[in-house]
Protein backbone atom coordinates (compact mmCIF):
# COMPACT_ATOMS: atom_id res chain seq x y z
CA UNK A 1 0.00 0.00 0.00
CA UNK A 2 2.83 2.53 1.05
CA UNK A 3 4.79 1.36 -2.25
CA UNK A 4 2.00 2.05 -4.07
CA UNK A 5 1.33 5.17 -3.04
CA UNK A 6 4.20 6.84 -3.45
CA UNK A 7 3.86 5.39 -6.85
CA UNK A 8 0.85 7.37 -7.14
CA UNK A 9 2.20 10.65 -5.67
CA UNK A 10 5.71 10.40 -8.23
CA UNK A 11 2.77 10.27 -10.67
CA UNK A 12 0.68 12.98 -9.75
CA UNK A 13 3.40 15.37 -8.26
CA UNK A 14 4.82 17.07 -11.16
CA UNK A 15 1.25 17.71 -12.65
CA UNK A 16 0.40 19.46 -9.24
CA UNK A 17 3.63 21.20 -9.24
CA UNK A 18 2.97 22.33 -12.55
CA UNK A 19 -0.47 23.72 -11.78
CA UNK A 20 0.60 25.37 -8.47
CA UNK A 21 2.52 27.44 -10.64
CA UNK A 22 0.19 28.80 -13.20
CA UNK A 23 -0.74 32.11 -13.17
CA UNK A 24 -4.35 31.99 -13.85
CA UNK A 25 -5.77 35.86 -14.08
CA UNK A 26 -2.62 36.20 -16.59
CA UNK A 27 -3.10 32.60 -18.90
CA UNK A 28 -4.81 34.55 -21.41
CA UNK A 29 -2.34 36.71 -22.01
CA UNK A 30 0.39 34.88 -21.59
CA UNK A 31 -1.18 32.36 -24.37
CA UNK A 32 -1.78 35.35 -26.92
CA UNK A 33 1.75 36.68 -26.68
CA UNK A 34 3.56 36.33 -30.21
CA UNK A 35 5.55 33.50 -29.29
CA UNK A 36 2.82 31.62 -27.73
CA UNK A 37 0.76 32.70 -31.10
CA UNK A 38 3.20 31.20 -33.22
CA UNK A 39 3.77 27.73 -31.45
CA UNK A 40 0.04 27.30 -30.46
CA UNK A 41 -1.25 27.84 -34.22
CA UNK A 42 2.30 25.62 -35.44
CA UNK A 43 1.39 22.56 -33.34
CA UNK A 44 -1.94 22.20 -34.28
CA UNK A 45 -0.89 22.49 -37.96
CA UNK A 46 1.71 20.11 -37.38
CA UNK A 47 0.41 17.99 -35.26
CA UNK A 48 -3.00 17.48 -37.39
CA UNK A 49 -1.30 16.85 -40.83
CA UNK A 50 1.12 14.73 -39.42
CA UNK A 51 -2.13 12.85 -38.23
CA UNK A 52 -3.64 13.00 -41.32
CA UNK A 53 -0.44 11.60 -42.92
CA UNK A 54 -0.06 8.99 -40.42
CA UNK A 55 -3.74 7.64 -41.06
CA UNK A 56 -2.53 7.88 -45.21
CA UNK A 57 0.32 5.68 -44.66
CA UNK A 58 -0.47 3.67 -42.13
CA UNK A 59 -4.03 1.93 -42.53
CA UNK A 60 -2.45 0.32 -45.83
CA UNK A 61 0.66 -0.63 -43.81
CA UNK A 62 -1.49 -1.70 -40.81
CA UNK A 63 -3.45 -3.36 -43.39
CA UNK A 64 -0.15 -5.22 -45.18
CA UNK A 65 0.61 -6.20 -41.62
CA UNK A 66 -2.07 -7.63 -40.27
CA UNK A 67 -3.63 -9.66 -43.69
CA UNK A 68 -1.17 -10.70 -46.09
CA UNK A 69 1.79 -13.28 -45.80
CA UNK A 70 5.03 -12.73 -46.37
CA UNK A 71 8.00 -13.45 -45.54
CA UNK A 72 9.97 -11.19 -42.91
CA UNK A 73 6.85 -10.02 -41.78
CA UNK A 74 7.74 -10.16 -38.13
CA UNK A 75 10.91 -8.22 -38.70
CA UNK A 76 8.73 -6.05 -40.77
CA UNK A 77 6.32 -5.25 -38.50
CA UNK A 78 9.38 -4.50 -35.83
CA UNK A 79 11.00 -2.14 -38.20
CA UNK A 80 7.59 -0.37 -38.31
CA UNK A 81 7.33 0.00 -34.65
CA UNK A 82 10.72 1.38 -33.89
CA UNK A 83 9.81 4.79 -33.82
CA UNK A 84 7.88 3.95 -31.02
CA UNK A 85 10.93 3.24 -28.65
CA UNK A 86 14.16 4.61 -30.44
CA UNK A 87 15.03 7.99 -28.72
CA UNK A 88 13.18 10.73 -30.71
CA UNK A 89 16.90 12.27 -31.01
CA UNK A 90 18.81 9.79 -32.83
CA UNK A 91 14.85 9.39 -35.36
CA UNK A 92 16.06 13.58 -35.73
CA UNK A 93 19.54 12.48 -37.16
CA UNK A 94 18.44 9.89 -38.99
CA UNK A 95 16.04 11.82 -40.95
CA UNK A 96 18.41 14.63 -40.93
CA UNK A 97 20.81 11.60 -43.13
CA UNK A 98 17.53 10.27 -45.16
CA UNK A 99 15.33 13.74 -46.20
CA UNK A 100 18.12 16.22 -45.31
CA UNK A 101 19.80 18.47 -47.73
CA UNK A 102 22.45 16.06 -48.33
CA UNK A 103 20.48 13.04 -47.17
CA UNK A 104 19.64 9.87 -49.09
CA UNK A 105 16.29 11.27 -50.69
CA UNK A 106 16.62 14.70 -49.42
CA UNK A 107 20.07 15.00 -52.19
CA UNK A 108 17.66 14.30 -55.06
CA UNK A 109 14.77 16.42 -53.38
CA UNK A 110 16.83 19.68 -53.22
CA UNK A 111 18.36 18.93 -56.56
CA UNK A 112 15.29 17.97 -58.70
CA UNK A 113 12.63 19.60 -56.91
CA UNK A 114 14.01 22.56 -55.22
CA UNK A 115 12.76 20.89 -52.16
CA UNK A 116 14.38 21.70 -48.63
CA UNK A 117 12.79 20.02 -45.55
CA UNK A 118 15.38 20.37 -42.91
CA UNK A 119 14.42 24.30 -40.78
CA UNK A 120 10.97 23.90 -42.58
CA UNK A 121 7.71 23.40 -41.67
CA UNK A 122 7.14 20.45 -44.19
CA UNK A 123 10.09 19.17 -41.79
CA UNK A 124 8.58 19.55 -38.75
CA UNK A 125 5.72 17.57 -40.11
CA UNK A 126 7.72 14.71 -41.45
CA UNK A 127 9.59 14.12 -38.11
CA UNK A 128 5.91 14.36 -35.77
CA UNK A 129 4.60 12.05 -38.30
CA UNK A 130 7.55 9.62 -38.26
CA UNK A 131 7.52 9.28 -34.38
CA UNK A 132 3.08 8.67 -34.57
CA UNK A 133 3.06 6.75 -37.02
CA UNK A 134 3.47 3.22 -35.06
CA UNK A 135 1.10 4.38 -32.59
CA UNK A 136 -1.63 4.43 -35.59
CA UNK A 137 -0.23 1.46 -37.30
CA UNK A 138 -0.37 -0.67 -34.28
CA UNK A 139 -3.89 0.07 -33.16
CA UNK A 140 -5.11 -0.23 -36.65
CA UNK A 141 -2.93 -3.56 -37.28
CA UNK A 142 -4.33 -5.27 -33.71
CA UNK A 143 -8.06 -4.26 -35.29
CA UNK A 144 -7.81 -5.63 -38.48
CA UNK A 145 -6.15 -9.08 -37.29
CA UNK A 146 -8.68 -9.25 -34.46
CA UNK A 147 -11.60 -8.37 -36.55
CA UNK A 148 -14.04 -11.90 -37.17
CA UNK A 149 -13.27 -12.62 -40.44
CA UNK A 150 -16.85 -13.86 -40.96
CA UNK A 151 -18.58 -10.73 -41.69
CA UNK A 152 -16.29 -10.24 -44.17
CA UNK A 153 -16.81 -13.50 -45.77
CA UNK A 154 -20.77 -13.26 -45.00
CA UNK A 155 -20.99 -10.08 -47.33
CA UNK A 156 -18.84 -11.91 -49.97
CA UNK A 157 -20.79 -14.58 -49.79
CA UNK A 158 -23.62 -11.77 -50.48
CA UNK A 159 -21.92 -11.30 -54.39
CA UNK A 160 -20.36 -8.08 -52.46
CA UNK A 161 -17.10 -7.08 -54.36
CA UNK A 162 -14.11 -6.56 -52.37
CA UNK A 163 -13.62 -2.60 -52.36
CA UNK A 164 -17.09 -2.71 -51.48
CA UNK A 165 -16.34 -5.02 -48.54
CA UNK A 166 -13.59 -3.06 -47.67
CA UNK A 167 -15.41 -0.07 -47.27
CA UNK A 168 -18.86 -0.94 -46.09
CA UNK A 169 -17.80 -3.91 -43.69
CA UNK A 170 -13.87 -3.95 -42.63
CA UNK A 171 -13.62 0.10 -42.34
CA UNK A 172 -16.74 0.72 -40.04
CA UNK A 173 -15.96 -2.28 -38.16
CA UNK A 174 -12.61 -1.33 -37.23
CA UNK A 175 -13.64 2.50 -37.00
CA UNK A 176 -13.25 2.64 -33.35
CA UNK A 177 -9.58 1.61 -32.89
CA UNK A 178 -8.92 3.51 -36.05
CA UNK A 179 -10.49 6.79 -33.92
CA UNK A 180 -8.39 5.59 -30.73
CA UNK A 181 -5.05 5.29 -32.88
CA UNK A 182 -5.05 8.13 -34.35
CA UNK A 183 -5.67 10.03 -30.99
CA UNK A 184 -2.69 8.40 -30.04
CA UNK A 185 -0.85 9.60 -33.03
CA UNK A 186 -1.93 12.95 -32.52
CA UNK A 187 -1.15 12.76 -28.89
CA UNK A 188 2.37 11.69 -29.76
CA UNK A 189 3.29 14.32 -32.38
CA UNK A 190 1.92 17.03 -30.99
CA UNK A 191 4.41 16.47 -27.93
CA UNK A 192 6.96 15.82 -30.42
CA UNK A 193 10.31 17.16 -29.38
CA UNK A 194 13.55 15.41 -30.11
CA UNK A 195 12.92 14.53 -33.49
CA UNK A 196 11.90 17.77 -34.57
CA UNK A 197 14.51 20.07 -32.92
CA UNK A 198 17.07 18.03 -34.42
CA UNK A 199 15.77 17.60 -38.02
CA UNK A 200 13.61 20.67 -38.52
CA UNK A 201 15.39 23.22 -36.15
CA UNK A 202 13.43 26.09 -33.76
CA UNK A 203 12.85 28.63 -35.42
CA UNK A 204 9.75 30.55 -33.97
CA UNK A 205 6.60 30.28 -36.37
CA UNK A 206 8.34 27.95 -38.59
CA UNK A 207 9.29 25.15 -37.16
CA UNK A 208 8.88 26.29 -33.28
CA UNK A 209 6.07 24.06 -31.85
CA UNK A 210 4.82 24.09 -28.40
CA UNK A 211 7.11 22.01 -26.81
CA UNK A 212 10.12 23.74 -28.24
CA UNK A 213 8.33 26.87 -27.41
CA UNK A 214 8.09 25.97 -23.77
CA UNK A 215 11.57 24.23 -23.88
CA UNK A 216 13.34 27.42 -25.11
CA UNK A 217 11.00 29.81 -23.15
CA UNK A 218 11.13 28.21 -19.49
CA UNK A 219 14.46 30.64 -18.93
CA UNK A 220 13.27 33.99 -20.43
CA UNK A 221 9.21 33.96 -19.98
CA UNK A 222 8.46 30.88 -17.41
CA UNK A 223 5.01 32.19 -17.12
CA UNK A 224 4.39 31.75 -21.06
CA UNK A 225 6.27 28.18 -21.29
CA UNK A 226 3.37 27.50 -18.19
CA UNK A 227 1.11 28.91 -19.59
CA UNK A 228 2.04 26.83 -22.95
CA UNK A 229 2.57 23.45 -20.82
CA UNK A 230 -0.80 23.26 -19.35
CA UNK A 231 -2.40 23.92 -22.95
CA UNK A 232 -0.90 20.15 -23.53
CA UNK A 233 -1.90 18.69 -20.04
CA UNK A 234 -5.72 19.68 -20.94
CA UNK A 235 -5.02 18.31 -24.23
CA UNK A 236 -4.09 15.18 -22.88
CA UNK A 237 -6.47 14.79 -20.37
CA UNK A 238 -9.38 15.39 -23.08
CA UNK A 239 -7.82 12.44 -25.28
CA UNK A 240 -7.50 10.02 -22.53
CA UNK A 241 -11.19 11.09 -22.05
CA UNK A 242 -11.88 9.89 -26.02
CA UNK A 243 -10.21 6.64 -25.43
CA UNK A 244 -11.98 6.14 -21.86
CA UNK A 245 -14.34 3.57 -23.37
CA UNK A 246 -11.52 1.27 -24.85
CA UNK A 247 -9.28 1.64 -21.97
CA UNK A 248 -11.03 2.10 -18.96
CA UNK A 249 -13.42 -0.16 -20.15
CA UNK A 250 -16.40 1.31 -17.89
CA UNK A 251 -14.96 0.68 -14.39
CA UNK B 1 -29.48 -28.08 -61.90
CA UNK B 2 -26.94 -29.77 -59.77
CA UNK B 3 -23.79 -29.45 -57.38
CA UNK B 4 -21.33 -31.87 -58.24
CA UNK B 5 -18.17 -31.77 -55.84
CA UNK B 6 -15.09 -33.44 -55.27
CA UNK B 7 -13.00 -31.64 -52.58
CA UNK B 8 -9.61 -32.62 -51.43
CA UNK B 9 -7.35 -29.77 -49.66
CA UNK B 10 -5.45 -29.74 -46.26
CA UNK B 11 -5.82 -26.91 -43.72
CA UNK B 12 -3.55 -27.03 -41.17
CA UNK B 13 -2.77 -30.77 -40.00
CA UNK B 14 -6.04 -31.41 -41.42
CA UNK B 15 -6.68 -33.44 -44.95
CA UNK B 16 -10.24 -33.65 -46.21
CA UNK B 17 -10.79 -35.77 -49.06
CA UNK B 18 -14.76 -35.60 -49.68
CA UNK B 19 -17.47 -35.76 -52.55
CA UNK B 20 -21.04 -35.02 -52.98
CA UNK B 21 -23.92 -34.62 -54.89
CA UNK B 22 -26.61 -32.72 -54.35
CA UNK B 23 -29.90 -32.65 -57.06
CA UNK B 24 -32.65 -29.59 -57.22
CA UNK B 25 -34.35 -28.73 -54.43
CA UNK B 26 -32.54 -31.57 -51.79
CA UNK B 27 -31.17 -30.47 -48.71
CA UNK B 28 -28.17 -32.75 -47.69
CA UNK B 29 -27.00 -32.76 -44.20
CA UNK B 30 -23.27 -33.14 -43.63
CA UNK B 31 -23.49 -35.09 -40.39
CA UNK B 32 -20.29 -35.48 -38.23
CA UNK B 33 -18.10 -34.93 -34.64
CA UNK B 34 -16.77 -31.71 -34.11
CA UNK B 35 -13.45 -31.39 -36.10
CA UNK B 36 -14.58 -33.46 -38.75
CA UNK B 37 -13.91 -31.18 -41.37
CA UNK B 38 -17.60 -30.53 -42.27
CA UNK B 39 -16.89 -26.50 -42.32
CA UNK B 40 -13.91 -26.66 -44.27
CA UNK B 41 -16.10 -28.70 -47.43
CA UNK B 42 -18.52 -26.02 -47.01
CA UNK B 43 -16.13 -23.23 -47.16
CA UNK B 44 -14.80 -24.74 -50.21
CA UNK B 45 -18.45 -25.22 -51.84
CA UNK B 46 -18.43 -21.40 -51.03
CA UNK B 47 -15.50 -20.36 -52.81
CA UNK B 48 -14.45 -19.23 -48.82
CA UNK B 49 -11.07 -21.60 -49.34
CA UNK B 50 -9.68 -22.80 -52.78
CA UNK B 51 -9.36 -26.57 -53.23
CA UNK B 52 -6.07 -28.34 -53.35
CA UNK B 53 -7.63 -31.41 -55.85
CA UNK B 54 -10.73 -31.80 -57.43
CA UNK B 55 -13.83 -29.89 -58.59
CA UNK B 56 -16.87 -28.31 -57.75
CA UNK B 57 -19.14 -28.13 -60.73
CA UNK B 58 -22.92 -25.55 -59.82
CA UNK B 59 -25.15 -25.98 -62.75
CA UNK B 60 -22.61 -27.36 -65.07
CA UNK B 61 -20.19 -24.16 -64.25
CA UNK B 62 -17.18 -25.15 -63.10
CA UNK B 63 -16.35 -23.02 -60.01
CA UNK B 64 -13.16 -24.53 -57.98
CA UNK B 65 -10.93 -27.19 -60.21
CA UNK B 66 -7.91 -26.73 -57.77
CA UNK B 67 -5.83 -25.09 -60.29
CA UNK B 68 -6.54 -22.63 -63.45
CA UNK B 69 -10.18 -22.02 -62.78
CA UNK B 70 -11.57 -20.22 -59.48
CA UNK B 71 -14.34 -18.17 -58.97
CA UNK B 72 -14.09 -16.23 -56.14
CA UNK B 73 -17.17 -16.22 -53.47
CA UNK B 74 -18.47 -12.64 -54.73
CA UNK B 75 -19.26 -14.48 -58.36
CA UNK B 76 -20.99 -17.53 -57.03
CA UNK B 77 -24.63 -17.75 -56.70
CA UNK B 78 -24.09 -19.56 -52.90
CA UNK B 79 -25.57 -18.19 -50.25
CA UNK B 80 -23.76 -18.93 -46.71
CA UNK B 81 -25.63 -18.92 -43.03
CA UNK B 82 -23.04 -19.25 -40.83
CA UNK B 83 -22.79 -20.46 -37.14
CA UNK B 84 -23.37 -17.80 -34.39
CA UNK B 85 -25.37 -16.12 -37.63
CA UNK B 86 -22.45 -13.68 -37.62
CA UNK B 87 -25.08 -10.45 -39.29
CA UNK B 88 -23.27 -7.14 -39.71
CA UNK B 89 -23.07 -5.76 -35.97
CA UNK B 90 -22.84 -2.55 -37.17
CA UNK B 91 -26.22 -2.29 -39.36
CA UNK B 92 -29.95 -2.88 -38.17
CA UNK B 93 -32.31 -6.24 -39.03
CA UNK B 94 -33.46 -4.43 -42.59
CA UNK B 95 -30.12 -3.80 -43.64
CA UNK B 96 -28.46 -6.52 -42.96
CA UNK B 97 -31.17 -7.92 -45.46
CA UNK B 98 -30.39 -5.29 -47.71
CA UNK B 99 -26.72 -5.85 -47.86
CA UNK B 100 -26.84 -8.44 -50.62
CA UNK B 101 -29.49 -6.82 -52.52
CA UNK B 102 -27.12 -3.28 -52.51
CA UNK B 103 -24.15 -5.04 -52.62
CA UNK B 104 -25.51 -6.73 -56.35
CA UNK B 105 -26.59 -3.26 -57.70
CA UNK B 106 -29.91 -2.45 -56.57
CA UNK B 107 -31.13 0.25 -55.32
CA UNK B 108 -31.07 1.28 -51.64
CA UNK B 109 -35.06 1.79 -51.92
CA UNK B 110 -34.99 -1.48 -54.00
CA UNK B 111 -33.16 -3.37 -51.28
CA UNK B 112 -35.43 -1.91 -48.34
CA UNK B 113 -38.17 -3.41 -50.04
CA UNK B 114 -37.02 -6.41 -50.63
CA UNK B 115 -35.77 -6.94 -46.87
CA UNK B 116 -39.10 -5.84 -45.76
CA UNK B 117 -40.47 -8.65 -47.87
CA UNK B 118 -38.49 -11.32 -46.14
CA UNK B 119 -38.28 -9.69 -43.24
CA UNK B 120 -42.08 -10.28 -43.63
CA UNK B 121 -41.91 -13.55 -44.38
CA UNK B 122 -39.71 -14.79 -41.36
CA UNK B 123 -42.08 -12.69 -38.84
CA UNK B 124 -39.54 -10.52 -37.98
CA UNK B 125 -41.24 -7.12 -39.54
CA UNK B 126 -41.26 -4.86 -36.42
CA UNK B 127 -37.72 -6.14 -35.69
CA UNK B 128 -36.42 -4.14 -39.03
CA UNK B 129 -34.86 -1.56 -37.54
CA UNK B 130 -33.43 -3.36 -34.52
CA UNK B 131 -29.91 -3.15 -34.37
CA UNK B 132 -28.36 -6.33 -35.17
CA UNK B 133 -26.19 -7.11 -31.76
CA UNK B 134 -29.51 -6.53 -30.03
CA UNK B 135 -31.31 -9.81 -31.93
CA UNK B 136 -32.34 -12.64 -29.63
CA UNK B 137 -30.29 -15.93 -30.91
CA UNK B 138 -33.07 -16.95 -32.67
CA UNK B 139 -33.96 -13.44 -34.71
CA UNK B 140 -30.56 -13.23 -35.65
CA UNK B 141 -30.34 -16.71 -37.06
CA UNK B 142 -33.36 -15.97 -39.04
CA UNK B 143 -32.03 -12.70 -40.20
CA UNK B 144 -28.80 -14.16 -41.11
CA UNK B 145 -31.35 -16.90 -43.20
CA UNK B 146 -32.94 -13.99 -44.79
CA UNK B 147 -29.81 -12.22 -45.42
CA UNK B 148 -28.53 -15.12 -47.39
CA UNK B 149 -31.90 -15.89 -49.28
CA UNK B 150 -32.63 -12.73 -50.27
CA UNK B 151 -29.87 -12.43 -53.38
CA UNK B 152 -31.94 -15.61 -54.79
CA UNK B 153 -28.55 -18.06 -54.80
CA UNK B 154 -28.71 -21.53 -56.28
CA UNK B 155 -27.01 -23.18 -53.44
CA UNK B 156 -27.35 -22.36 -49.95
CA UNK B 157 -25.09 -23.22 -47.49
CA UNK B 158 -26.09 -23.61 -43.76
CA UNK B 159 -22.68 -23.89 -41.08
CA UNK B 160 -24.57 -25.66 -37.91
CA UNK B 161 -27.23 -23.00 -38.27
CA UNK B 162 -29.03 -24.19 -35.10
CA UNK B 163 -25.98 -25.31 -32.86
CA UNK B 164 -25.55 -21.83 -30.80
CA UNK B 165 -29.33 -21.51 -29.80
CA UNK B 166 -30.61 -23.16 -26.33
CA UNK B 167 -32.78 -26.33 -26.71
CA UNK B 168 -36.49 -24.60 -26.28
CA UNK B 169 -35.84 -21.65 -29.44
CA UNK B 170 -33.84 -24.69 -31.37
CA UNK B 171 -37.34 -26.80 -31.85
CA UNK B 172 -39.22 -23.62 -32.84
CA UNK B 173 -36.23 -22.12 -35.23
CA UNK B 174 -35.53 -25.86 -36.79
CA UNK B 175 -39.43 -26.31 -37.30
CA UNK B 176 -39.45 -22.71 -39.45
CA UNK B 177 -35.94 -23.42 -40.97
CA UNK B 178 -37.74 -26.80 -42.78
CA UNK B 179 -40.54 -24.98 -44.02
CA UNK B 180 -38.01 -21.82 -45.17
CA UNK B 181 -35.80 -24.55 -46.74
CA UNK B 182 -38.53 -26.20 -48.61
CA UNK B 183 -39.47 -22.96 -50.30
CA UNK B 184 -35.98 -22.39 -51.77
CA UNK B 185 -35.85 -23.72 -54.90
CA UNK B 186 -31.89 -24.80 -55.57
CA UNK B 187 -29.39 -27.07 -53.51
CA UNK B 188 -29.29 -26.69 -50.06
CA UNK B 189 -25.96 -28.49 -48.08
CA UNK B 190 -26.04 -27.85 -44.06
CA UNK B 191 -23.14 -28.66 -41.27
CA UNK B 192 -24.43 -30.22 -38.58
CA UNK B 193 -23.14 -32.33 -35.40
CA UNK B 194 -26.48 -32.99 -34.19
CA UNK B 195 -28.81 -36.33 -36.57
CA UNK B 196 -31.92 -34.84 -34.82
CA UNK B 197 -30.80 -31.25 -36.93
CA UNK B 198 -30.08 -33.57 -39.99
CA UNK B 199 -33.66 -35.96 -39.86
CA UNK B 200 -35.67 -32.58 -39.61
CA UNK B 201 -33.90 -30.73 -42.14
CA UNK B 202 -32.66 -32.87 -44.52
CA UNK B 203 -33.36 -35.15 -47.59
CA UNK B 204 -30.29 -36.96 -47.78
CA UNK B 205 -27.32 -37.78 -45.22
CA UNK B 206 -23.58 -37.74 -45.61
CA UNK B 207 -21.52 -38.37 -42.65
CA UNK B 208 -18.12 -37.30 -42.26
CA UNK B 209 -15.29 -38.31 -39.89
CA UNK B 210 -11.72 -37.32 -40.08
CA UNK B 211 -12.20 -35.50 -43.08
CA UNK B 212 -13.79 -38.43 -45.29
CA UNK B 213 -16.99 -39.47 -46.53
CA UNK B 214 -18.05 -42.86 -44.53
CA UNK B 215 -21.27 -43.16 -45.14
CA UNK B 216 -24.41 -41.50 -47.55
CA UNK B 217 -27.96 -42.63 -47.21
CA UNK B 218 -31.53 -41.37 -44.81
CA UNK B 219 -31.55 -41.54 -41.08
CA UNK B 220 -32.79 -44.83 -40.79
CA UNK B 221 -30.33 -45.99 -43.21
CA UNK B 222 -27.15 -44.79 -41.33
CA UNK B 223 -28.44 -45.73 -37.92
CA UNK B 224 -29.59 -49.31 -39.13
CA UNK B 225 -26.63 -49.94 -40.06
CA UNK B 226 -23.66 -47.91 -38.97
CA UNK B 227 -20.62 -47.34 -40.83
CA UNK B 228 -18.27 -45.80 -38.03
CA UNK B 229 -18.05 -45.83 -34.91
CA UNK B 230 -19.72 -42.44 -34.35
CA UNK B 231 -22.77 -42.62 -35.29
CA UNK B 232 -22.98 -46.30 -33.83
CA UNK B 233 -22.06 -44.62 -30.61
CA UNK B 234 -24.45 -41.95 -31.30
CA UNK B 235 -27.42 -43.82 -32.08
CA UNK B 236 -26.35 -46.80 -29.50
CA UNK B 237 -25.44 -49.75 -31.66
CA UNK B 238 -22.26 -51.75 -31.17
CA UNK B 239 -20.31 -51.89 -34.56
CA UNK B 240 -16.87 -54.21 -34.67
CA UNK B 241 -14.39 -53.88 -37.50
CA UNK B 242 -13.08 -56.98 -38.88
CA UNK B 243 -12.14 -59.29 -41.66
CA UNK B 244 -14.02 -62.16 -42.86
CA UNK B 245 -13.30 -65.66 -43.09
CA UNK B 246 -16.45 -67.84 -43.66
CA UNK B 247 -18.33 -67.58 -40.64
CA UNK B 248 -15.46 -65.86 -38.54
CA UNK B 249 -14.71 -62.55 -38.37
CA UNK B 250 -11.41 -61.41 -36.58
CA UNK B 251 -12.04 -58.35 -34.78
CA UNK B 252 -9.05 -56.06 -34.12
CA UNK B 253 -7.57 -57.44 -31.56
CA UNK B 254 -7.67 -60.67 -32.78
CA UNK B 255 -10.64 -62.17 -31.43
CA UNK B 256 -13.13 -64.23 -33.40
CA UNK B 257 -16.52 -63.93 -33.36
CA UNK B 258 -18.93 -66.18 -34.96
CA UNK B 259 -21.55 -64.94 -37.28
CA UNK B 260 -24.11 -66.59 -39.63
CA UNK B 261 -23.30 -65.37 -42.76
CA UNK B 262 -20.20 -66.45 -44.82
CA UNK B 263 -18.09 -64.51 -46.50
CA UNK B 264 -14.66 -62.85 -46.92
CA UNK B 265 -13.29 -59.90 -46.55
CA UNK B 266 -13.40 -56.24 -45.03
CA UNK B 267 -16.69 -56.18 -42.64
CA UNK B 268 -18.70 -54.49 -40.47
CA UNK B 269 -20.50 -56.05 -37.11
CA UNK B 270 -23.20 -54.28 -35.31
CA UNK B 271 -24.87 -55.79 -32.44
CA UNK B 272 -27.95 -54.20 -30.81
CA UNK B 273 -27.70 -53.67 -27.21
CA UNK B 274 -30.05 -55.44 -26.15
CA UNK B 275 -28.82 -58.70 -28.26
CA UNK B 276 -26.21 -58.65 -25.56
CA UNK B 277 -27.11 -61.48 -22.82
CA UNK B 278 -24.91 -61.39 -19.54
CA UNK B 279 -24.65 -64.38 -17.15
CA UNK B 280 -22.27 -64.85 -14.08
CA UNK B 281 -20.72 -67.94 -15.34
CA UNK B 282 -19.98 -69.00 -18.99
CA UNK B 283 -22.89 -69.78 -20.47
CA UNK B 284 -23.97 -73.09 -21.90
CA UNK B 285 -26.78 -72.49 -24.32
CA UNK B 286 -27.15 -71.83 -28.32
CA UNK B 287 -25.57 -68.28 -27.32
CA UNK B 288 -21.56 -69.63 -30.82
CA UNK B 289 -20.19 -66.04 -28.96
CA UNK B 290 -19.09 -65.68 -25.27
CA UNK B 291 -16.55 -63.74 -23.74
CA UNK B 292 -15.46 -63.14 -19.95
CA UNK B 293 -15.78 -59.02 -19.19
CA UNK B 294 -15.64 -56.23 -16.78
CA UNK B 295 -18.55 -53.04 -16.00
CA UNK B 296 -16.88 -50.30 -17.18
CA UNK B 297 -20.41 -48.05 -16.32
CA UNK B 298 -24.14 -48.53 -16.02
CA UNK B 299 -26.34 -46.07 -16.70
CA UNK B 300 -30.31 -46.53 -15.59
CA UNK B 301 -32.95 -45.20 -17.41
CA UNK B 302 -36.60 -46.30 -16.57
CA UNK B 303 -36.67 -49.86 -16.34
CA UNK B 304 -33.58 -50.29 -18.53
CA UNK B 305 -30.14 -50.63 -18.13
CA UNK B 306 -27.20 -49.74 -20.55
CA UNK B 307 -24.02 -51.65 -19.37
CA UNK B 308 -20.71 -50.75 -20.65
CA UNK B 309 -18.52 -53.60 -20.71
CA UNK B 310 -14.80 -54.17 -21.31
CA UNK B 311 -12.99 -57.02 -22.83
CA UNK B 312 -11.69 -58.87 -25.40
CA UNK B 313 -14.21 -57.17 -27.74
CA UNK B 314 -15.86 -53.65 -25.62
CA UNK B 315 -19.62 -53.84 -25.82
CA UNK B 316 -22.75 -51.95 -24.62
CA UNK B 317 -25.23 -54.46 -23.15
CA UNK B 318 -29.00 -53.41 -22.54
CA UNK B 319 -31.19 -55.34 -19.92
CA UNK B 320 -33.82 -54.72 -17.35
CA UNK B 321 -32.68 -52.67 -14.31
CA UNK B 322 -33.62 -55.98 -12.03
CA UNK B 323 -31.28 -58.48 -14.09
CA UNK B 324 -28.49 -55.93 -12.81
CA UNK B 325 -29.74 -56.29 -9.21
CA UNK B 326 -30.12 -59.52 -9.50
CA UNK B 327 -26.48 -60.10 -11.13
CA UNK B 328 -25.10 -57.77 -8.09
CA UNK B 329 -23.40 -55.87 -11.17
CA UNK B 330 -21.35 -52.70 -10.30
CA UNK B 331 -18.68 -50.99 -12.06
CA UNK B 332 -15.75 -53.09 -11.67
CA UNK B 333 -17.57 -56.40 -11.50
CA UNK B 334 -16.81 -59.72 -13.49
CA UNK B 335 -19.39 -61.28 -16.16
CA UNK B 336 -19.65 -63.39 -18.91
CA UNK B 337 -21.06 -61.54 -22.14
CA UNK B 338 -23.41 -64.01 -24.96
CA UNK B 339 -24.26 -63.23 -28.59
CA UNK B 340 -26.11 -65.63 -30.81
CA UNK B 341 -24.84 -65.42 -34.05
CA UNK B 342 -27.76 -65.14 -35.90
CA UNK B 343 -28.00 -61.66 -34.01
CA UNK B 344 -25.18 -60.37 -35.61
CA UNK B 345 -25.66 -58.54 -38.77
CA UNK B 346 -22.56 -58.32 -41.28
CA UNK B 347 -21.94 -56.12 -43.81
CA UNK B 348 -18.84 -55.27 -46.38
CA UNK B 349 -16.88 -52.32 -46.21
Amino acid sequence: MAVAAVGFAFVVLPLVGLLRQVAWSQLGADLTTPQARDALRLSLVCSVSATVLAVVLGLPLAWVLARVEFPGRRVARALVLLPMVLPPVVAGVGLFYAFGRDGLVGEYLYRWFGVQLTFSTAGAILAETFVALPFFVITAEAALRNLDRRYEDAALTLGTPRRTVVRRVTLPLVRPALVAGAALAWARALGEFGATITFAGNIQGRTQTVPLAVYLLLESRPQVAIGLSVVLVAVSVAVLALLRDRWWGGS
Amino acid sequence: MSLEAAVALTVGMQAIDASLDVAAGETIALLGPNGAGKTTVLRALAGLQPIGQGSIVLDGIVLDDGGRTWVPPERRAVGFVFQDAALFPHLDARDNVAFGVRARGGSRAEARRVAAEWLDRFGLAERATTSAVQLSGGEAQRVALARALAVRPRLLLLDEPLAALDQQVRADVRRDLRTHLDAHTGMRVLVTHDPIDAAVLADRIVVIERGCVVQTGTLGEITEQPRSQWIAELVGTNLLVGDAHGDRVRVDGGFEVVVPDSGFGPVHLTIHPHSVGLAPTRPVGSARNAWPTTVEQISELGGRARVRLQGPVSLTAEVTADAVRDLGLGPGSSVWASVKATDISVCPR
